[in-house]
């Protein structure tokens, strides 16, 4: 296992190498860079510029430039952000902290929703319940999450029962504990439910087929004739099975963490990584780019270990070589 | 009388009308009698399709009846509903056609066996009384001890199959349906499950209720054949006297489908209507006429 592990890791290394250079190479084939912006600032000095140069080697071959990046990373140097003007890690340290809380919110309220609402729609197969359930799976599949959001801060724009963006009230710092818990997730709902709708939608419609699926198997048959109640043929024979391909969507949702609430971020005022990248392609603030590039990839290879591992845990058939 | 079942009906809907209006109903199971003494074997024979496994099912309550009744050693199953019925599982228990399908991949072997026991909880108590049953049943059909700690998935057919008639035994039942049981294993391991069977009878005193469309195995195996044919039973006789004399038009037509009996050609056509009742022949053979 821990030798699978370790190979995993030895592989995901060329796919960043990989990764960060696309990303390197798209930045730099783009015309202009965030050093052209400030020739044209006269707040800073020819000096200034001329140290940042040397600093990246922004004068040097692009392979050069490369290199000397990697060189950074490998001493834990992300780099320096131009537009912010603070090194890049304490920018994103934050950001990304911000868009974590958010994505777990919507991660666990998308499956704590989805999973048994599918659930109970393949224990009533075309009864009425799961008729409504899979109607308004259609209808909110078919709502683009950003214009949800807009729906929902007009609402809260017009009772005035919930916040209309950002993460926290202005008066956050004279709050006790309980009152700042209390304020962010009232600040989090509209982004949460703007962000999962669509995802419960398709999430409870997979359980639903995986459910129906296994129950059609005769495992099943055979566990009711061995006299099993009903419950105990649907919880342990039936969902465990129906989970398993789940837990690689699993993986992969992982992965999408911190990109996939960008467009959200944005609208409602969220102040996570996805608005901070859009902002840092758009200036070209060339190293914060790359260092959430980076930061994204690492989510993404560690979701699908994580995913391939729990499958390997919930199901006897797969098994890992070991070494 | 072990079992009698008394005009069984099963129906599928297949088409619903305006507002379920002019629904149409395939009639899987159309009117089926038939009583099973205990001891004596019984096969089910007929095409795919012609409600045989339908029949075994409702059997065992594991689909819910249209019509009829099952009457288990005196008692009516057919009207115990829900929950009630689960107690009776433990009587008759069923052997499953696909033995890559009809155990549960991630269970190990000692969980399936065990699990069974859930019906005999009082009597088996200790975990220690659990495990000296699963071990038992595993010998009894021939799989060494140290399989109960594997998953399905690492055993062959015929292996999965020795698990699945364990695990059926494992409640002590009086009937076994076997549901094509051997069907989807090749030839030697086919011989070596009817040789099995034959032990596990004696050993067990069970009667068994075949399925198949095997009648080379069937003719090994059982004392009284049924023969089915679009949800009804067209000819019920002891075994002999179906592969001797076949009265039944569809029964010909069956035997001589299968090579040994090319002998028998085909004549008339195949009549059957609402009005149709089984026929006694005499010698216990019985014949769907109009």
């Amino acid at each position: 296992m821990w030798g699978y592990i370790l190979k995993r890791f030895l592989v995901a290394i060329p796919i960043l190498l990989a990764i960060a250079f696309v990303t390197f190479l798209l930045m730099r084939f783009t015309p202009g860079n965030y050093l052209d912006t400030m020739r044209m600032d006269p707040q800073y000095s020819k000096a200034t510029i001329q140290h940042y140069e040397e600093l990246y080697q922004l004068d040097k071959p692009l392979l050069q430039q490369y290199l000397q990046w990697i060189k950074n990373i490998l001493r834990l140097e992300f780099g320096y952000s131009f537009y912010y003007n603070v090194p890049v890690v304490q920018i994103i340290g934050g950001r990304l902290w911000n868009t974590f809380v958010l994505s777990c919110a919507s991660f666990l309220f998308t499956w704590g929703v989805a999973l048994p609402l599918g659930i109970t729609a393949a224990l009533r197969r075309n009864q009425w319940l799961d008729r409504l359930i899979q109607f308004f799976s259609y209808v909110w599949l078919s709502v683009p999450s950003f214009f949800l959001a807009m729906i929902l801060l007009y609402a809260a724009s017009q009772t005035g029962f919930l916040p209309l963006g950002g993460m926290v009230s202005p008066n956050f710092e004279e709050m006790n504990f309980l009152e700042k818990a209390l304020d962010i997730l009232k600040h989090l709902a509209i982004p949460t439910i703007a962000l999962s709708v669509g995802s419960i939608a398709a999430l409870q419609r997979i359980m639903r087929g995986n459910m129906l699926e296994v129950l059609g198997q005769q495992y099943i048959l055979m566990a009711r004739a061995k006299g099993l109640p009903e419950n105990k043929v649907v919880y342990h024979h039936a969902l465990r099975n129906a989970i398993n391909p789940l837990i690689t969507l699993l993986g992969y949702e992982f992965s999408s963490l911190l990109s996939g609430a960008a467009l959200i971020e944005i609208i409602c005022g969220w102040p996570g990584l996805g608005a901070l990248m859009l902002t840092a392609v758009r200036s070209k603030d060339i190293y914060l780019v790359m260092a959430s590039m980076l930061m994204g990839s690492v989510l993404f290879i560690i979701g699908n270990l994580l995913a391939d591992i729990l499958l390997a845990k919930a199901d006897p058939r797969i098994r890992y070589e070991r070494g | 009388m072990l079992l009698e079942l008394k005009n069984i009906k099963k129906y599928f809907p297949v088409k619903k009308g305006f507002l379920g209006r002019g629904q149409t109903f395939v009639r899987a199971v159309d009117g089926v009698d038939l009583a099973i003494q205990e001891g004596e074997n019984v096969s089910l024979v007929g095409e795919s399709g012609c409600g045989k496994t339908t029949l075994a099912r409702s059997i065992l309550r594991l689909m819910p009846l249209d019509g009829g009744q099952i009457i288990f050693k005196g008692e009516d199953l057919s009207r115990l509903s829900g929950r009630r019925i689960i107690p009776y599982r433990k009587h008759m228990q069923m052997v499953f056609q696909d033995p890559f399908s009809s155990l549960d991949p991630r269970f190990t072997v000692r969980r399936l066996l065990q699990e069974a026991l859930t019906l005999e909880k009082e009597q088996y108590k200790t975990k220690g009384s659990q495990e000296e049953r699963a071990a038992y049943l595993l010998s009894a059909v021939q799989l060494k001890g140290d399989m109960l700690s594997r998953y399905p998935h690492e055993f062959s057919g015929g292996e999965r199959q020795r698990v699945a008639i364990a695990r059926a035994l494992m409640l002590n039942p009086q009937l076994l349906i076997l549901d094509e049981a051997v069907s989807s294993l090749d030839v030697i391991v086919q011989k070596q499950i009817i040789h099995l069977l034959g032990d596990l009878q004696r050993q067990f005193r069970l009667t068994y209720l075949f399925i198949s469309h095997n009648l080379k195995i069937i003719r090994k195996i059982s004392h009284k054949i049924a023969v089915m044919y679009q949800g009804k039973i067209v000819e019920l006789a002891p075994t002999e006297e179906i592969f001797n004399n076949p009265l039944h038009p569809y029964t010909r037509e069956l035997l001589s489908a299968a090579v040994e009996y090319k002998a028998i050609a085909r004549e008339e056509a195949i009549l059957i209507s609402d009005h149709s009742r089984l026929i006694d022949k005499g010698n216990g053979h019985f014949v769907l006429s109009e």
